[in-house]
């Protein structure tokens, strides 16, 4: 427990250091203002949109960037050689990432719209927010360079964009809402309004791509933390 | 300590084995020299032996277990320094070693400033670690890797593009270390460092073990004492290298000493960099 919370204390001070806090803040504020110009009529939907694209954005280039930084330090060499499980890592960085991506999305949330509108909201917002951490995690494990990146960035975009074309009802049918995050989405659009049975589904459904996003950080990605004791040659 | 037996290990995609066959052992309480040029196997052994590679074949035992028994408890046991830093840059030093000791299950706080004392750097504990020069970042890993009083040290190039008085310094934390009866083992390309600090070295050259011996021994063995000569003939300064041996009896010396003005004479011992080169025919790159 001490290996964690010191974990986790010192990904909170890179995260500080490093200015991901301040440079969050900075585009959530921007956001807001922006968010100010629409009518408040429309606010709502244009807050879901802003959101996505938003956290989606910040996971994958927070997540990727803390990768990349991870290489250039040597850290994850130096945590392979300690008693600590490799899950430990991955546990840290989406706690710390999700949770500044949560707290981004509900300052956003709350400083555009009025509290009884974004509560029944609120887990719309979480579920993105650990998606696009977990997200991030994946380019910063699987891909070295800035133009793998960019390649991902850019071939992973529809799987993004499919879910707002659902949001925004350009789309009918399930297909838009059978993506990352789709779930949060779903949930933005009228929240804890909508029918149970659908929320259920989407939100079981969005908990599974967060489970197979961590399954694909935490195994299967080639810069795996874990030593190799224990296992037969 | 260290028991290797027909080591074997081949990455994948490549047709020919990257170590073919080694087999050596590392006793308690010695220094022990892991010498060969980049790309020779020295580093993949190391990686093999501290548990970050896998899919060998042959037989590696750590404290009397084979690897394979191992589990990360093994990382209380041992210590690793590699070449390249291994921290958070904008962390400082104490808070580095903060984290690495708890990750390492080690409460005695006191311990991190034992260790930043001991390599020297407990003055600069409270700066980041971005302003720190090679030479700190490396004693910084060295301060990493002493964290959980290791019996068993492994050390990557420790003393690689550094300059002599922290060389030096860093030498000195390694022999405090073995009076204090750790084991080294010491990966290097650098056959000065090999000569000074260990009692036995090997050498690899592409992934098979040349020679294992003390460097007095394969001096004694391998190396020729030599004597070189300055002198001066029809005015142009030139110098000749004549052995030690039968020097008395040596013709070409005998006509040096009567042709020529003598600017400079000095007697040279064998460097282990002569006895690798004559044993391996490979050089140090």
């Amino acid at each position: 427990m001490t290996a964690w919370l010191a974990l986790l204390n010192a990904e909170a001070r890179l995260f500080w250091r490093q200015g991901l806090v301040a440079a969050a803040l900075v585009l959530t504020l921007v956001w807001v203002a922006l968010l100010h110009l629409t009518p408040p009529a429309d606010r709502l939907f244009w807050l879901g949109l802003v959101a996505g694209m938003d956290v989606i954005a910040m996971g994958l280039l927070f997540g990727f960037g803390l990768g990349l930084l991870d290489q250039v330090q040597g850290t994850p060499t130096a945590w392979r050689l300690t008693p600590t499980p490799a899950l430990w890592f991955s546990l840290s960085r989406t706690l710390l990432l999700s949770g500044l991506l949560t707290a981004c999305l509900l300052l956003l949330a709350f400083l555009v719209l009025p509290f009884a509108t974004v509560w029944p909201r609120l887990p719309g917002l979480v579920l993105l927010a650990i998606q696009a951490a977990l997200a991030g995690q994946l380019f910063g494990r699987w891909l070295s360079d800035l133009n793998g990146f960019i390649l991902a960035t850019a071939l992973s975009a529809p799987l993004w964009a499919l879910p707002f074309l659902g949001y925004a009802g350009w789309l009918d049918g399930p297909l838009p809402w059978l993506w990352p995050l789709s779930g949060g989405l779903y949930w933005l659009t009228e929240g804890a309004l909508s029918s149970p049975v659908s929320l259920a589904w989407i939100t079981g459904l969005q908990l599974g791509w967060i489970l197979v996003s961590a399954g694909l950080v935490e195994r299967l990605a080639p810069r795996h933390l874990g030593h190799r004791l224990g296992e037969r040659s | 300590m260290i028991d290797v037996e027909q080591l074997r290990n081949r990455y994948s995609g490549r047709d020919e084995d990257t170590l073919k066959g080694l087999s050596f052992s590392v006793e308690p309480g010695e220094i022990f020299g892991f010498l060969g040029p980049s790309g020779s196997g020295k580093s993949t052994t190391q990686r093999l032996l501290i548990g970050l590679e896998k899919g060998h074949r042959g037989a590696i035992r750590l404290f009397g277990r084979p690897i394979q028994e191992w589990n990360a408890a093994l990382y209380r046991r041992i210590g690793v320094c590699f070449e390249l830093p291994n921290h958070y840059a904008k962390l400082t030093a104490r808070e580095n070693l903060a984290v690495f000791a708890a990750l390492q299950g080690i409460e005695n706080r006191r311990r991190i400033d034992a260790v930043l004392d001991q390599v020297g750097l407990l003055a600069d504990a409270d700066t980041r670690t971005a302003r720190f020069s090679k030479g700190m970042k490396i004693r910084l890993n060295l301060a990493r890797a002493l964290l959980p009083e290791p019996d068993l040290l492994f050390l990557d190039e420790p003393t690689s593009g550094l300059d002599p008085v922290t060389a030096g310094r860093i030498k000195s934390v390694i022999q405090d270390r073995q009076a204090a009866g750790t084991t080294v083992f010491l990966t290097t390309h650098t056959m000065q460092d090999a000569d000074q600090l260990c009692d036995r070295v090997a050498f690899i050259v592409d992934g098979e073990l040349k020679q294992i011996d003390a460097p007095s021994v394969l001096k004694q063995r391998f190396g020729e004492d030599s004597l070189t000569v300055r002198h001066v003939r029809a005015g142009r300064v030139m110098t000749s290298r004549f052995p030690l041996q039968e020097l008395a009896n040596n013709a070409d010396f005998q006509a040096l000493l009567r042709t020529d003005r003598i600017e400079q004479m000095h007697s040279q011992e064998a460097s282990l960099d002569d006895v690798f080169i004559r044993v391996t025919g490979a050089a140090l790159i």
